[in-house]
C-alpha cells in the first residue's frame, strides 16, 4: 500500500526514475551541517546564568537560622538535577541541532527533549533576520531566522559563527531573488 | 542587535507617479462616534426635566461632566476627521492620521488580500461603513499588517473594495460588468442546529448571571418580591422531580430562544457569491452587517468542523482558509469570525458549498480516502483518556474530599467515571485521525470533541515542520505540520508514523523534505532539473 501511493504521487509529479530518488523508508531529516563549537559554551553559559542564581538563592534561604528543614531536601534534589541540566544539555543540543541550505530549501533541527525539524523552500522565504544578543556577541555567534508568510513556521538557526551567518544571509538573499526573477 | 533583510519587496520601491487626490472620511462620522453618548443622555435629561425644581449641585456636576465628556469626544472626532486622509494610488493604499502622533500607513496594492466591510446599526442609520484592508502577512513580530478606514460612506466603501480587489485579482480587461454568481444562501431550516452549540449553555449562564447582577445592582432582593416568593413556594410544594424538570425546561427555553436570536442576528441575509473578477464575497448580519471579499488567489482551502452534538446529526460548520482572514482572535470557538462560510448545516450542503467555493467538481473532503494512523497513536490516546484524565479527576475530587466538601468515596468514583467516558472518547479520537492527498489538496482530519477536517491546497503549503516529544520518539510517531499563510498558519497532522508522515510530506511537495532525510543517493543529482 505505501509502495503504491508513493509511486503514484511521484509518477504524477515528475519524471524521476522510480527506483532512485526517495528511499522507501525515510528517517527524520538530518541536515548536513552542525552549529559552531562555541555554541556549546554559549548554551552552557546561558544555562548557568539561570541555574546558579536559583540554587544560590535556595541555599541562602536554607542557611538562614529559622529555615524549614524540608528546604534542604529540596536543595538536595534540585542540585544534581540543575547541575546535570546545565552541564549536559548543551552537549546533547550540539548533537541534535543541525542545519543545511540545500538546493531548494533550508532545513534546521533543534531541541533536546522535544525535537523539531523545519523545512522552508526558498521560493516561500519573505524575510531573513540575523540576530545577535549580548551573550552571543561575547562568543562571536549569531542566529539567523528565516520567515515565511505563515505565522507558525519561521526557521531559526542558532549558534552560527557570525561571519558564516552574514554569508548565509547574503547567499540566501541572492538565491531567493534570483529564483523570484526567473520564476515568475 | 538585529538585522532584517526583506526579500520580498526589495526591487520595486519607486514613488507613486500619478498624483491621486487625497480623500477624507465622511463628516457624519463625527455624529456616529458621539452617538454612544445618547444612551446615558436620555435618562439624564429625563430625570432633570422631571425633577427640575429639585436640581441640586450634585445634579449640576453630573450634567456638567456629561457636557464636558461629549465636548471632548466630539472635539477628538473632529480632529480625527480633519487629520485623516487616505488615497489609492496606482501602487499603494495610503492612510495618514493623527495630530500629535502622526501615523502614516501604506500597503502596496498587490499585497492587499482582503477587504472587509462592516457597519454597526448606527453606521447603517447614517449610511456609513468601515473598511478593513488586510494583507494577511505576518511579520516576524507576528502582527498582521492592516489598515482600517472607519467612517466612509457606504457607496464609497463598496467602490473602494471593488477597486482594491478588482486590481488585486489581476484585472479582467474592460468587459461589460458581469453579475456576481450566487453560490449559496442561508436556509431557515439550518436554524434547527443553532441551539446545539456550546453557546446555548453559555447563553443561559450569561442570562442568569446577568439578571441576578442587575437585581443586585438595583438593590432588589428577590426574596422580598411576592411573585418570586410564590414561585419558590410552588416549587418547594411540588415533588422534586417535577421542580427540576420545570426549571430545566425554563432554562432550556431561554437557551434555545437566545441561540435562535443570536443565529438570526448573525446569519440573516447570508449569501456567498462569486464576483466576476473571481473574488469570493460573503455577506450576512441583521443589525451589524458584515461583508467580506476575498480575492480568488487568496483562497487556500476550507475547514469543516463538527462538534460532538452536530456529529450525531450529520451536520457541520464550514470555515474558509484564506490568507488575510481569520487569524488569532477571530477563530476561537463560539465567535463568528469573518472566516466562517456557513452556520451549522447538513453535511450535504456543506460539501456542496465546499466544492463551489473551491471551484472543484466535488469536495476534496468527500473524495479523499483517509489513511489512518498507527496503533501507538491509539495507545497515546488511551493513556490520556484512561489514566491521565481519571488521575486528574481523582485528584480534584480528592482535594474536595480533603476539604470536607465531598465524602471520601468521591475520588475513586470520579476516577471510574472519567475512565468510563475517557475510553470511548480515546477510541473515537483515534478513529478520527487521518490524512490523505486528494488531487491538489491535502486533507487532514482529527479531533473528538470537535472533529475538524481541513482541505488545504498543496501549493499553499509554505513549509513543513515535524515535532517529536520524548514519548512520541519512543513510539515512533511525530506531529507533522504544514505551515501556510492562511488561518492560524498551520495544519497539524498529529501522531503520524515517522516514515509515513515524511512520505506524505514528500508526496505533497516533491523534492522538499527528502534531500534532508539522508537519502542514500546524492540529493543534488535529481533536484537540479525542474
Amino acid at each position: 500500500m505505501p509502495q503504491q501511493t508513493r509511486q503514484a504521487a511521484r509518477g504524477g509529479a515528475e519524471a524521476t526514475p522510480p527506483d532512485s530518488g526517495v528511499p522507501l523508508v525515510l528517517g527524520m531529516p538530518r541536515p548536513a551541517r552542525r552549529p559552531d563549537r562555541r555554541a556549546v559554551h554559549w548554551w552552557l553559559t546561558q544555562n548557568l546564568l539561570v541555574v546558579v542564581p536559583v540554587l544560590a538563592a535556595l541555599a541562602a534561604a536554607a542557611l538562614t537560622p529559622d529555615a524549614p528543614s524540608w528546604l534542604w531536601t529540596v536543595l538536595a534534589v534540585l542540585c544534581p538535577v540543575g547541575v546535570g541540566y546545565a552541564l549536559l544539555t548543551p552537549w546533547y543540543r550540539y548533537r541534535v541541532h543541525r542545519w543545511e541550505a540545500g538546493d531548494d530549501a533550508v532545513c534546521a533541527t533543534s531541541g533536546w527533549l522535544t525535537r523539531e525539524w523545519r523545512v522552508v523552500p526558498f521560493t516561500r522565504i519573505q524575510t531573513l533576520d540575523s540576530r545577535r544578543g549580548p551573550l552571543m556577541q561575547l562568543f562571536g555567534l549569531s542566529a539567523v531566522t528565516v520567515t515565511t508568510a505563515s505565522a507558525a513556521g519561521p526557521v531559526t538557526i542558532v549558534g552560527l559563527d557570525k561571519d558564516l551567518a552574514d554569508e548565509l544571509v547574503r547567499d540566501l538573499t541572492e538565491r531567493v531573488r534570483a529564483l523570484r526573477e526567473d520564476g515568475t | 542587535m538585529s538585522v532584517r533583510t526583506p526579500v520580498l519587496d526589495a526591487p520595486d520601491k519607486e514613488p507613486p507617479t500619478a498624483e491621486q487626490p487625497w480623500q477624507r472620511l465622511h463628516p457624519r462620522m463625527i455624529v456616529v462616534s458621539v452617538s454612544w453618548l445618547v444612551g446615558p443622555a436620555v435618562p439624564l435629561l429625563g430625570a432633570i426635566l422631571v425633577a427640575r425644581d429639585l436640581l441640586n449641585s450634585h445634579g449640576l456636576i453630573v450634567l456638567g461632566s456629561y457636557i464636558v465628556v461629549a465636548g471632548v469626544q466630539a472635539g477628538h472626532e473632529w480632529v480625527r476627521y480633519r487629520t485623516t486622509r487616505f488615497r489609492i494610488t496606482d501602487s499603494q493604499v495610503e492612510l495618514h492620521s493623527g495630530l500629535l502622533f502622526r501615523t502614516d500607513k501604506s500597503i502596496p496594492r498587490d499585497r492587499v488580500r482582503s477587504a472587509d466591510l462592516t457597519a454597526n446599526p448606527v453606521h447603517r442609520l447614517f449610511g456609513l461603513a468601515a473598511v478593513k484592508v488586510g494583507t494577511g502577512e505576518h511579520t516576524a513580530r507576528s502582527e498582521d499588517e492592516e489598515l482600517v478606514l472607519d467612517g466612509i460612506s457606504r457607496e464609497q466603501a463598496v467602490q473602494f473594495r471593488a477597486l482594491l480587489l478588482g486590481r488585486g485579482a489581476g484585472g479582467t480587461g474592460g468587459e461589460a460588468p458581469a453579475l456576481p454568481v450566487p453560490l449559496a444562501r442561508m436556509r431557515w431550516s439550518w436554524a434547527r442546529y443553532a441551539p446545539l452549540t456550546v453557546t446555548t449553555f453559555a447563553g443561559v449562564l450569561a442570562v442568569v448571571t446577568g439578571v441576578s447582577k442587575l437585581l443586585d445592582t438595583l438593590g432588589l432582593d428577590v426574596t422580598d418580591s411576592g411573585t418570586a416568593r410564590g414561585v419558590w413556594d410552588w416549587l418547594s410544594a411540588v415533588p422534586l422531580a417535577v421542580a427540576v424538570a420545570v426549571v430545566t425546561l425554563v432554562l432550556l427555553t431561554v437557551g434555545v430562544a437566545g441561540s435562535l436570536v443570536a443565529f438570526t442576528e448573525a446569519w440573516y441575509g447570508h449569501r456567498i457569491e462569486r464576483e466576476p473578477e473571481g473574488a469570493l464575497h460573503i455577506s450576512r448580519g441583521l443589525l451589524t452587517s458584515r461583508s467580506v471579499s476575498v480575492a480568488e488567489r487568496r483562497i487556500c482551502g476550507v475547514e469543516l468542523s463538527r462538534p460532538l452534538p452536530l456529529r450525531l446529526l450529520a451536520a457541520g460548520r464550514l470555515s474558509l482558509l484564506a490568507t488575510g482572514l481569520g487569524g488569532r482572535g477571530t477563530q476561537f470557538p463560539g465567535t463568528l469570525g469573518p472566516a466562517q462560510l456557513i452556520p451549522a448545516a447538513p453535511l450535504n450542503s456543506a460539501h456542496q458549498i465546499t466544492a463551489d467555493v473551491l471551484d472543484e467538481a466535488a469536495s476534496p473532503i468527500t473524495q479523499a480516502v483517509l489513511r489512518g494512523h498507527p496503533r501507538p497513536a491509539l495507545r497515546r490516546r488511551l493513556v490520556r483518556g484512561c489514566l491521565l484524565a481519571p488521575a486528574g479527576a481523582a485528584a480534584l475530587a480528592g482535594a474536595c474530599a480533603a476539604a470536607g466538601a465531598l465524602p471520601w468515596w468521591a475520588a475513586p468514583v470520579a476516577a471510574v467515571l472519567a475512565a468510563a467516558c475517557g475510553a470511548p472518547l480515546a477510541v473515537d479520537a483515534y478513529r478520527g485521525l487521518g490524512h490523505a492527498l486528494c488531487g491538489d489538496y491535502l486533507v487532514v482530519r482529527q479531533g473528538t470533541f470537535v472533529r475538524r477536517t481541513v482541505a488545504l491546497r498543496r501549493d499553499r503549503v509554505v513549509g513543513w515542520t515535524g515535532r517529536q516529544t520524548y514519548t512520541q520518539r519512543r513510539a515512533g510517531l511525530c506531529t507533522l505540520t504544514a505551515t501556510t499563510a492562511a488561518g492560524k498558519g498551520a495544519v497539524r497532522i498529529r501522531d503520524v508514523g515517522v516514515a509515513d508522515g515524511l512520505r506524505f510530506a514528500e508526496a505533497a511537495l516533491p523534492g522538499l523534505v527528502a534531500p534532508f532525510c539522508g537519502a542514500p543517493t546524492g540529493p543534488s543529482e535529481h533536484r537540479d532539473k525542474p
